[in-house]
């Protein structure tokens, strides 16, 4: 899996890359937040990240990232994507499920309508894996005071697995909010910040939640580099808290 | 009346007939149904490997990307009430961006949210165009590819272009009728620093081609040092031109390979003076507008005009596909016939000629020069109606010429007091004075000293003739030629005479 | 009849094909040389040669060129220009070489503001002209003149 990890980010590297935007704001990179604006038609979007999710401390969680996006259509697009993540304590690199998602983009901003969006994500068990995990998100994107934005993702969660007292589904909602730095002098920052809560996975549980903050920077023609802190501000007892999830990332278009 | 006061008023009403006026547009029947589309329609540019080549030129590539940023500036205040801050702290901040340009492009649509929530489906058209501007660029310089090479990929990319319901119409189309509205000139009336602007930075969106169409990429560079300055310290700032930049005028030769390409954007250019004419009026209102745009956007869209040809179509209307002889690459202008056109700065041309020499350009063989100086280009004959066409212009100047070697373009520069610099080590001149409707054989530039001499070999009246180098060549100057005759007729664009570009503060 | 249309002819020839370029500073037509009198200024550096409408014009424009200029100015006499020479930013012109600038419209700046080999030929000039209140200048004066920042009393 590490070798064939690496050999795909090598393969990336390499290929032509045109044009990937700092405006264009994707889950995870580096926030959990959508935009309600699907990839162009016929790009392909490759990301790559890397994650901290320092938990106790004492027992970091890294996480890697890979996904590839495809604009198949006019406001549409389709994406794979690999999450494998370390721990320290097993020492083991674990990618035992590929994400496949799939994002239409209903309708732009027209006059005081917000933009509004939608996606399907699916976790799919491989090796090792078990239980098939979806996710369906509704989207709106509205411009608030001038440049900034703000963006409501209202999720649905299903999962196939888990023990008897786990919650088979759930609800989340993610309020962020973009603005670009440095107008009208520089044009190459956007600022991002969130605040979400999700439903406890133990039946009964109540919510878990989150904020955080991050910046996406383009820096070449080709390349956007992305930066994201999270910290749970809350976690229903038995699930771990997080005080602190550091993430970057990268995203280029060809 | 008496018979020369009716002979001269003949004469001037055939030189001054009235300019075009139109009513306000209705409607058409249908628009395309694409304009009610809700959704972005973001479109993705042709992947390929030239893809970003303009960054070779770093000083170029900003600034090119600097040029989203003046409409879209402008757009947005005009939307949201600011338009009383145009000429002062709109054009203060487009201003400030085009002396401090972004090193990677920008997205139109982030700089002017308010503009896109009314306007979206026009910056479908804009972005899309905007694409075909910067993919031929890239195209004509990347390095490696043969100029055939790139010329088939353009023509692929106008193929590209075209399959999409958004694409611009490539047939020459009249300024004068697109111009005629009863909004029409409004903005650059009122606005005249920020229209400069526009107009500025598509001076430079159409004098580039030239500097790269079968250019070798290694020779690219230094032209945009020329280019670049009298950019930035003239073009951008002239509030004295009566018409925008056309493609055409400012690169003559890429227009004669690409009339289609050229003329996309030169309705692209009259479609962005349209909406700024409609959006500066204070009397329509915001549904008033939407239509006007609308019907602007239809006006100029590929549709609209499918299944016409260049060169047919009534006059002065919105089918007029005319074009001037020998130019399928634009369209008919204001008081212009298929001979002669009024050009902004050099007066009345028949573009057909010589502009040093008035004689006619020829048909066959070597095409001639261009000459590039004081912001204009201009076509010639031979070498000898370029450099002293060229001598008699101050400042800097740009030579490109056909060689023997239809693969290989020669591209001289000069410094302030004419001393030239070549691309192509070696050249040699021939230069037997003689007559100037025979200049294009006596007068013409070789890569080496053996091309010259096969010419001379072949040719009877050219014996003897004596090889010159650059040094030797650059040091004649025969003048203006007895030929040369100006078209003497008033400016169209103007009852009254011209607006100067300095002040005259002493008359 | 006949004489007259030829007559007509002639002159909507000269109107419709004038033979001229434009002035790089006031932008009004060059004004050719005719068999009685020179008007052609022209300005000479390196590979160059530059025409302009009248000696004023040259001076107002000179700031555009870092080099040192010679100028051929159009004097009394036929194919005999008075030299003036800008040589490291110091401007020279022979003994005796005299101005004129009395124009108020440029329209007129050809006829009247103009370099001579003389005080006798200025003064033949001005006489022939008809022209009221005209001043011999030298070079200094007549560069006083023309770069003084307008709307400054003397």
């Amino acid at each position: 899996m590490n070798k064939a990890i690496a050999t795909t980010i090598g393969i990336v590297c390499i290929s032509i890359a045109i044009g990937s935007d700092h405006n264009n704001l994707e889950k995870d990179r580096p926030l959990r937040f959508d935009d309600a604006y699907s990839t162009a038609y016929r790009s392909f979007e490759f990301q790559a990240g890397f994650g901290v999710d320092t938990f106790d401390r004492s027992k970091p969680v890294y996480n890697l990232q890979f996904e590839i996006q495809y604009g198949f259509a006019k406001n549409r697009d389709i994406s794979i994507g690999l999450d494998p993540y370390f721990t320290s304590e097993s020492g083991k690199l674990v990618g035992n499920a590929i994400d496949l998602s799939y994002f239409e983009g209903v309708s732009r901003e027209i006059g005081n309508n917000p933009a509004f969006g939608y996606r399907i994500d699916a976790g799919i068990p491989i090796s090792g894996g078990d239980g098939a995990e979806f996710r369906v998100r509704g989207i709106l994107t509205k411009t608030l005071v001038h440049y900034d934005k703000i963006h409501l993702n209202i999720d649905y969660l299903q999962t196939t697995s888990g023990s008897s007292g786990d919650r088979k589904s759930r609800m989340g909602a993610i309020i962020g909010y973009s603005n670009p730095i440095g107008y009208p002098t520089r044009f190459d920052r956007t600022l991002l910040a969130e605040f979400g809560i999700e439903q406890g996975m133990t039946t009964g549980s109540g919510y878990n939640s989150w904020i955080g903050i991050g910046l996406r920077n383009q820096i070449s023609s080709t390349m956007v580099f992305d930066f994201g802190v999270q910290a749970d501000t809350s976690r229903t007892s038995g699930e771990p808290s997080s005080p602190l999830r550091i993430s970057v990332g990268y995203s280029m278009n060809f | 009346m008496s018979l020369l006061a009716l002979i001269l008023g003949v004469s001037t009403f055939a030189q001054e007939s009235p300019r075009v006026q139109s009513p306000m547009p209705e409607l058409p029947v249908s628009l395309p149904g694409w304009l009610s589309n809700r959704g972005a329609d973001a479109l993705f540019y042709k992947a390929a490997p030239y893809n970003w080549a303009i960054n070779r030129i770093p000083a170029f590539a900003k600034d090119m990307y600097a040029t989203s940023v003046g409409h879209a500036m402008a757009y947005e205040a005009l939307v949201t009430g600011k338009s009383q801050e145009l000429e002062s702290k709109t054009f203060v901040t487009i201003d400030r961006v085009l002396k401090n340009p972004p090193s990677n492009p920008i997205d139109e649509a982030e700089i002017s949210p308010r503009f896109v929530q009314k306007y979206g489906y026009l910056e479908k058209v804009f972005d899309w165009a905007h694409t075909l501007h910067f993919q031929t660029i890239d195209v004509l310089m990347h390095p490696g590819w043969s100029d055939t090479q790139k010329e088939a990929e353009i023509d692929r990319l106008w193929a590209f272009y075209s399959s999409e319901p958004y694409a611009i119409s490539g047939l020459p189309t009249n300024m004068e009728y697109l111009d005629s509205f009863p909004y029409s000139g409004a903005f650059r009336k009122n606005y005249p620093k920020v229209n400069g602007l526009f107009w500025g930075y598509h001076w430079l969106q159409t004098v580039n081609y030239d500097m790269l169409f079968r250019v070798p990429t290694a020779d690219q560079k230094p032209q945009y040092a020329l280019i670049g300055q009298r950019y930035h310290e003239t073009e951008l700032y002239r509030t004295d031109r009566d018409f925008m930049p056309m493609t055409a005028e400012m690169s003559p030769r890429f227009a004669r390979r690409f009339p289609e390409v050229t003329n996309a954007f030169d309705n692209l250019h009259m479609l962005h003076d349209n909406v700024n004419d409609i959006l500066a009026q204070p009397n329509l209102s915001d549904s008033a507008k939407q239509s006007q745009v609308k019907i602007a956007i239809y006006r100029v869209l590929a549709s609209t005009h499918r299944g016409e040809k260049p060169g047919e179509g009534e006059p002065k209307t919105l089918h007029d596909h005319r074009f001037p002889y020998g130019m399928p690459g634009m369209g008919m202008m204001v008081g212009s016939d298929e001979s002669s056109m009024y050009m902004s700065g050099m007066g009345w041309m028949d573009m057909s000629e010589c502009a040093h020499c008035s004689i006619p350009l020829p048909d066959e063989g070597p095409w001639g020069a261009t000459v590039s100086a004081e912001g204009w280009t201009m076509t010639v004959r031979c070498m000898m109606c370029a450099r002293d066409m060229a001598a008699e212009t101050p400042g800097r100047a740009i030579i490109r010429a056909a060689t023997e070697d239809e693969n290989r373009l020669l591209v001289m520069i000069s410094d302030e007091e004419g001393n030239w610099t070549s691309n192509i080590k070696g050249i040699v001149f021939l230069e037997e004075f003689g007559e100037h409707p025979n200049c294009s054989l006596w007068s013409r530039v070789f890569t080496s000293r053996s091309a010259f001499d096969i010419f001379v070999a072949k040719v009877p009246e050219l014996k003897g003739a004596k090889a010159l180098s650059l040094d030797q060549w650059s040091k004649l100057n025969y003048g203006t030629p007895d030929t040369y005759r100006k078209l003497n007729r008033p400016n169209p664009y103007h009852k009254d005479p011209p607006i100067r570009l300095r002040e005259r503060r002493d008359e | 009849m006949k004489r007259i249309l030829i007559a007509i002819l002639v002159l909507l020839s000269a109107l419709a094909f004038s033979h001229e370029g434009d002035c790089p500073y006031c932008k009004l037509p060059l004004v050719q040389n005719t068999k009685d009198q020179d008007n052609e200024v022209v300005v000479k550096f390196g590979n160059k040669r530059i025409e302009y409408r009248c000696v004023y014009c040259v001076f107002k424009d000179q700031k555009r060129y870092k080099t040192d200029l010679i100028v051929y100015a159009p004097s009394e006499k036929i194919g005999e220009p008075v030299v003036l020479k800008r040589t490291a930013g110091k401007w020279t012109a022979p003994d005796g070489a005299v101005f004129l600038n009395t124009f108020k419209k440029h329209a007129d700046c050809a006829e009247l503001s103009r370099a001579f080999s003389s005080r006798a030929a200025f003064d033949k000039y001005v006489t022939d002209k008809k022209l009221i209140d005209a001043k011999a200048l030298s070079l200094l004066e007549f560069m006083d003149l023309v770069l003084k920042p307008v709307g400054t009393d003397k």
